[in-house]
């Protein structure tokens, strides 16, 4: 193996280590650790920002889209953020990221997290299938119950408790099978991190 | 970006992927504002000798060490910037997701506690979910599939589907508001400010 | 412990195909030969333990039905660097050729508005690679214009991901879904499966092995099965241990009281 990829196994298997020493105690060295994955996230944040810039703007004014000068100067105009007298030309530029996001955001959320999904709890409870239709039913019930138990402009008190505790005992089981999936997540990290240093650094196979 | 979603002219259309486009641009600028913003606030914490500077030396060597070499021709493809890439930043990244592992285990130990019907219910969920995602599970016995299974596509969705209805109310209602102008919390203003 | 021991002991326990994970399969096999699809692996380094397995295995299957292959990221810049760098050196790409199999497109800042952007007019945004070769001298970009070219998209991701593809490529152009996800997700996102808005969704590590399975291509997902196995019963065993205490201590002071 050449000296490029030994130095770069080693370095991780260091790097990984001293985070892994977190266990133990906090310690300088994982706070250095820390501090370094800080500053390459950002740095490598940076390199796709000023690529993106490259790529599209200045790529489209170069074939002669003079239109980008506009959302350049805008650009620009954020980074007057940081003055206190110039501050207020920023609010420009976030005024025009939060308008187009909040249009795409609501109009898709129109679509697939409302109209879809209230469509798809009416599933039907009549087919020949009768655990099916149980499944179904069961599921329309517990989506019914579940947003009861968030209606805070009404007092719960009648029918409304029994459905809101019905969505509550509903929402127990989620976070139970949502916990469930919190350990395959977390233990799929750590045997990542185990197969690198057995595998990667030790050369145990 | 709403209006020509729901109907199809095209001279908005336009506008809309012109729009769409250049606040791409723009959000790319805002990428490269959060590192200029951490470079000056590690670089007076440097200046001012405050406690754990030499910490904000390592992280301002790293952020432009890998910017400078990200810079490289071919951008993004220089040995260097992979050496540090592969080798520092996604061990690191690995390693420090790696940590909540032994705190998932500490946390089932010491308080995941069948104190209440809620907490039962749970238990058993996560039971019968944990067993159905480990490969082991279907193995021992048939019935930790099929359970899991059923929890996960019936009472789980069912309650998922529910909340994200809720969401969905929420976030149309949300930006209803940022459209007329009654939330401008994201312009840096308090509600009622500047005659909203 | 648990997690090393059968790294160096393996157990070869059985790993058994679920039907969600079948799903998927199922959706990507039924795509014809030269079908362009968007690879979507849009995550972060942090999770790359637990996803990096799965977009290995779906990009494996993906090459093996000579399908055109896009991929792009919107949500998180680090994803497309890890998918050339660490993803595509472990997938058998031989006859294939980037930028006639195979092409990555880089990273789009803005999340929702870059997937709009894209979805709405592929040239317009896209104007080089990930590598700064200009898309005019790829011959595989000739073909795609709009998100309604794609006859699939596949998404490998965590956090909101879901619904935000969903918003920008299922609602407007309905375009094929088929997920991936972390376990901690899958949950969440089964609403979109229930639904029909997704083919199939993949649940975290486990299902990158039953996948590998599916795909006959044995990796890292395979030799992880039987440490997650014995991390589960381990975890079953403390939740257990607990409880018995717990019982024990209230029975006690019930008793003496």
């Amino acid at each position: 193996m050449d000296l490029y990829t030994t130095s770069g196994i080693w370095a991780g298997a260091i790097l990984t280590l001293i985070v892994m020493s977190f266990l133990y105690k906090e310690n300088p060295l994982f706070r250095l650790a820390e501090h370094i994955v800080v500053g390459l996230g950002a740095g490598y944040f940076a390199v796709w920002g000023m690529k993106n810039v490259n790529d599209i703007a200045l790529t489209g004014v170069q074939r002669g889209d003079y239109s980008y000068f506009l959302p350049m100067l805008l650009g620009v105009l954020f980074f007057l953020r940081m003055s206190k007298k110039y501050s207020w030309l920023s609010r420009w530029s976030i005024a025009v990221i939060v308008g187009v996001s909040t249009g795409l955001f609501v109009r898709g959320t129109i679509d697939v997290q409302l109209i879809g999904q209230i469509l798809a709890a009416g599933k039907s409870i009549a087919s020949t299938d009768i655990l099916q239709n149980v499944n179904n039913l069961l599921a329309a019930v517990l989506t019914v119950c579940t947003i009861t138990y968030f209606i805070y402009t009404r007092e719960q008190k009648g029918p409304l408790t029994v459905t809101s505790r019905i969505g509550r005992y509903g929402m127990m089981v989620a976070f139970g099978a949502i916990f469930g999936g919190t350990v395959v997540s977390r233990m799929a990290t750590m045997i990542g991190v185990i197969q690198f240093l057995l595998f990667e650094w030790l050369g145990i196979r | 970006m709403l209006f020509p979603y729901y109907f199809g002219v095209p001279a908005i259309e336009k506008i809309s992927s012109n729009l769409q486009n250049w606040t791409v641009v723009l959000l790319a600028f805002a990428l490269a504002y959060g590192v200029l913003s951490m470079s000056i606030i590690h670089v007076r914490k440097i200046s001012e000798k405050k406690d754990g500077w030499q910490y904000s030396v390592a992280l301002l060597v790293s952020m432009f060490g890998i910017m400078i070499t990200g810079f490289i021709p071919p951008l993004l493809s220089h040995r260097t910037f992979q050496w540090i890439f592969n080798s520092m930043q996604v061990r690191l990244s690995v390693a420090v997701y790696a940590l909540l592992a032994p705190y998932i285990a500490s946390a089932a130990y010491r308080a995941f506690r069948a104190r209440s019907l809620d907490a039962m219910l749970m238990l058993v969920a996560a039971f019968f979910t944990m067993m159905m995602n480990a490969p082991i599970g279907g193995s021992l016995w048939q019935g930790f599939n099929v359970v899991g299974g059923w929890i996960y596509s019936t009472p789980n969705m069912a309650v998922q589907r529910g909340i994200l209805i809720g969401i969905a109310v929420g976030t149309v209602a949300q930006g209803l508001r940022i459209f007329a102008g009654f939330e401008r919390s994201h312009l840096g203003e308090e509600r009622g400010e500047g005659g909203g | 412990m648990s997690l090393m021991a059968p790294f160096l002991l393996p157990l070869g326990l059985p790993v058994p195909v679920t039907q969600s994970t079948r799903a998927v399969y199922d959706t990507i096999e039924s795509v014809p030969a030269g079908s362009k699809v968007l690879f979507c692996w849009d995550t972060t380094s942090g999770v790359y333990a637990e996803l990096g397995p799965q977009g290995i295995a779906v990009l494996q299957h993906l090459v093996s039905k000579s399908a055109k292959i896009y991929a792009v990221g919107f949500a998180n810049e680090e994803s497309q660097t890890l998918v050339e760098m660490q993803m595509r050196p472990k997938v058998d790409m031989s006859g294939k050729k980037y930028g006639e199999d195979y092409v990555n497109l880089g990273f789009y800042a803005g999340t929702e508005v870059s997937m709009a952007a894209f979805a709405s007019d592929v040239q317009k945004l896209v104007r080089k690679d990930y590598y700064g070769t200009p898309v005019e001298s790829i011959p595989m970009m000739k073909q795609v214009s709009t998100a309604r070219d794609f006859s699939l998209l596949v998404l490998i991701a965590g956090g909101e991901q879901m619904a935000t593809y969903l918003r920008q490529f299922h609602a407007p152009y309905k375009i094929k879904f088929v997920a991936g996800t972390q376990a901690v997700l899958y949950p969440t996102w089964l609403p979109y499966v229930s639904s029909g808005q997704v083919a199939g969704l993949l649940n975290g590590l486990v299902a990158a092995a039953e996948y590998e399975i599916l795909i006959r291509k044995f990796g890292v997902g395979v030799a992880s099965a039987d440490a997650l196995s014995m991390s589960h019963l381990l975890i079953v065993a403390f939740i257990a241990l607990g409880n018995m205490g717990y019982f024990y201590d209230r029975s006690r002071k019930g008793g003496a009281k």
